[in-house]
């Protein structure tokens, strides 16, 4: 009878060897997949949402201006191109999910224009959180603070990341929760 | 010990270099309230008076906003040296700026004597850094605020570990010094002062301890003498109605709630958070345009990474005492400017910049401690050429391209043509009233003719908020166009583009004289000589055709 408990690759191929090989059957089982096709379109595209990717004409005139001002045609191009472009606009997704005004005081002093702000948290709670966030950093929470860093980081790719803000609720879950039980309980 | 200080004097000759060269173009012009700074210590260094006759006043006058004394005082040293001029009068602030690196060095060598290299990143930082860069190069109180706010809380820290009494007076000398530098640190200074020394005058040995509270004592004693006119002047109705102007209590609309206690109290922990908002700190910067550079806030972006690990390893380790306390500054620097309207002042909230920067430094060394030499290498020589790059991007070539107008560029230029050409009289279109300052400034119009021409009513001095929006002196006359009577006199009209069109000029005869172009070659300013006789003629021709009509 064929001994089931010891058909592994284990006693025959050493551990890098073996992580590697199932790297790529995983790669290939997604490459294989026909849906991974369409689903790639769908990153391409933003799954229907904006994303940071694409410039309007006012933004080809901002760059082509401001790279007339640089001393040398290279340098322009270095410092003013698309790249640049969608940087910035990474970055400024990127800043406002970082921004507390945004969560507990509906952005003020710096609402966005044509945007109606909502306050997505009780600004009276902002100290609990507080609490919860640097006794989080002094404790073992601190992934949870890592997990928010890089969803934000994915989500701001995306034009209006209002759309995305609940997928950054188990941080602010984490956080509320170790600040009531640090104040209340502790 | 030689590596040290041979890496200081680099760290300081990397300050200088980034904050005197081009300082008299960069920022482009010389905006209103430089000029102001500069005449009245022009006036000073000559009359001892300011600009309105009075003699050495605690607070100047200038535009109703009573600007703090300190630089104007001792700008008269280099204005004097080198004449009245636009690398004279930002002098004062670069040299500060600068010299600022040694204080921050001993200062957080001091604070956290564990983290050496800590003191050297954050001496760096600041000699890098687009805030301290960006303030040091305008002849405004900031930078020279903050550089006597750190070096009276050096002296504060030396003062504290030992019981000689003159450092505790040299101490009360500095905070002193530093609370009439400027507005913020006005209420920063005495407040540091009261709070460093009582978190950590307590627990000493009992012999000691009596000594050290007697020094304490003896030193809030000189300080409020020093204070005294300053304090006096405080209940000043000019004062009062300063700040009022500048607060938001007394604002009626946009409150959220009916219940005022509430809705202040919501607004000003909305203004005190943004102040420590990672999006105002790394990314976006004040909404001035003449108080930001283009596309760069205060701090880099990528600092943003080693700002958070630096909280974390702050609140992780076992650091000394003092240096934990450290954080109260954190705490109370942007206290001022969080009871302010504006919605992230850099310039009230200067004296954050230092915490923040020993922040990021204490993250950074962090990290250094965890990558091997070839990354470190690699990462920090990317980092720090990444971050002068997107700094000359902003400062050198989007400034003075993007907002020359912010910076009343064109003046010297215009004040140049004018006194090269002679003109008799000259009348310079102002709806505010605010650019005779910058005639008297490029023009270089003596003091003691200015002040026998105006005649000031100097008993109200501290009680007037506003200024004279027409002023005369000399062949200059800065008002708004009045269009019934100047175009009958004979004069140089100078007005922007918007105020005279091309078409106003040639319907009233008007001669064009110059122009003033801006860096993007479009007229910003036009010179005019008006006609008279032809207008006259003119006129009188319309008469008589109207009659035979």
């Amino acid at each position: 009878m064929l001994d089931f408990g010891r058909c592994n690759l284990k006693h025959l191929l050493p551990r890098r060897i073996r992580f590697l090989i199932f790297i790529l059957l995983l790669l290939f089982s997604i490459i294989a997949n026909p849906l991974f096709w369409n689903f790639r379109q769908e990153i391409a595209t933003g799954f229907g949402f904006d994303t940071i990717f694409t410039i309007t004409s006012e933004g080809i005139y901002q760059l082509n201006t401001r790279r007339s001002y640089y001393p040398n045609q290279l340098l322009g191009k270095i410092f003013e191109n698309k790249l640049t472009f969608y940087l910035d606009k990474y970055r400024k997704n990127f800043f406002q999910g970082l921004d507390l005004n945004y969560y507990f005081f509906a952005n003020h002093p710096r609402e966005r224009t044509g945007m109606t702000e909502k306050e997505i948290f009780f600004w009276f709670w902002l100290p609990v959180f507080l609490v919860g966030f640097l006794s989080s950093l002094r404790k073992s929470f601190l992934i949870t603070n890592l997990i928010f860093l890089g969803s934000l980081s994915i989500v701001s790719f995306f034009v209006k990341i209002d759309n995305f803000i609940l997928l950054l609720s188990p941080f602010w879950a984490v956080n509320f929760y170790v600040g009531l039980k640090q104040i209340f309980m502790e | 010990m030689k590596k040290e200080r041979f890496l200081i004097l680099a760290i300081f000759g990397l300050a200088v270099i980034l904050r005197f060269y081009k300082l008299t173009v960069i920022p482009p012009g010389l905006y209103v309230d430089e000029a102001a700074i500069g005449y009245n210590s022009y006036s000073i260094a000559s009359t001892g008076k300011d600009e309105y006759g009075k003699s050495f006043p605690v607070y100047f006058r200038s535009f109703g906003d009573y600007k703090m004394p300190l630089y104007i005082y001792l700008s008269a040293i280099p204005i004097k040296l080198f004449g009245l001029n636009v690398f004279s009068v930002r002098f004062l602030s670069a040299l500060s700026g600068s010299l600022m690196i040694f204080v921050v060095y001993f200062l957080v060598k001091n604070l956290f004597p564990k983290e050496k290299r800590v003191a050297f990143l954050s001496a760096l930082l600041l000699a890098i850094l687009p805030w301290t860069v960006f303030l040091s190069r305008m002849a405004l109180e900031m930078q020279l605020g903050l550089f006597f706010l750190l070096l009276a809380l050096l002296f504060h820290q030396k003062a504290l570990q030992g019981l000689r009494l003159r450092w505790w007076l040299s101490t009360g000398v500095l905070y002193a010094l530093t609370s009439y530098a400027y507005h913020t640190e006005k209420f920063i200074a005495p407040l540091t002062f009261v709070v460093w020394s009582l978190v950590n005058l307590k627990k000493t040995e009992k012999k000691e301890n009596f000594r050290q509270w007697k020094n304490f004592l003896l030193s809030a004693v000189l300080l409020m003498i020093l204070l005294g006119p300053q304090i006096r002047l405080s209940f000043s109705s000019g004062a009062n109605a300063r700040i009022s102007s500048l607060t938001y209590f007394k604002d009626r609309q946009n409150l959220p709630y009916n219940h005022r206690p509430l809705a202040v109290l919501r607004k000003w922990g909305a203004m005190y958070t943004a102040y420590f908002s990672p999006r105002n700190l790394f990314y976006d910067p004040d909404p001035d345009p003449q108080r930001s550079l283009p596309n760069l806030s205060v701090f880099y972006s990528w600092m943003v990474v080693p700002f958070l690990i630096g909280l974390y390893s702050f609140l992780k380790k076992e650091t000394d005492l003092i240096g934990k306390r450290f954080i109260l500054l954190f705490l109370v620097s942007p206290l001022p400017a969080s009871l302010t309207k504006d919605p992230f002042s850099t310039f009230r909230a200067f004296p954050l910049v230092f915490p923040i920067a020993v922040l990021i430094s204490l993250g950074i060394s962090t990290m250094m401690s965890r990558i091997s030499k070839g990354v470190l290498i690699i990462a920090g020589v990317s980092a720090f050429l990444f971050s002068l790059g997107l700094l000359w991007r902003s400062l050198f070539i989007l400034l003075p391209n993007e907002r020359f107008l912010d910076w009343d560029f064109g003046y010297e230029q215009l004040i140049q043509k004018i006194e090269e050409n002679n003109y008799q009289k000259v009348l310079i279109d102002d709806f505010l009233g605010t650019s005779y300052i910058e005639a008297l400034f490029f023009s270089k119009y003596n003091p003691r003719w200015l002040l026998s021409e105006r005649k000031t009513d100097l008993t109200k001095y501290y009680q007037l908020t506003d200024w004279q929006k027409e002023s005369v002196f000399g062949r200059y006359e800065i008002r708004p166009i009045y269009w019934e009577k100047d175009v009958y006199q004979k004069q140089l009209i100078v007005a922007s583009p918007l105020a005279v069109s091309e078409s106003q000029a040639k319907e009233h005869f008007f001669t064009k004289s110059f122009d003033i172009m801006g860096p993007d070659g479009k007229v910003i300013i036009n010179g005019y000589l008006t006609n008279p006789e032809l207008k006259i003629a003119n006129n009188e021709r319309k008469k008589n055709e109207s009659r035979n009509n």
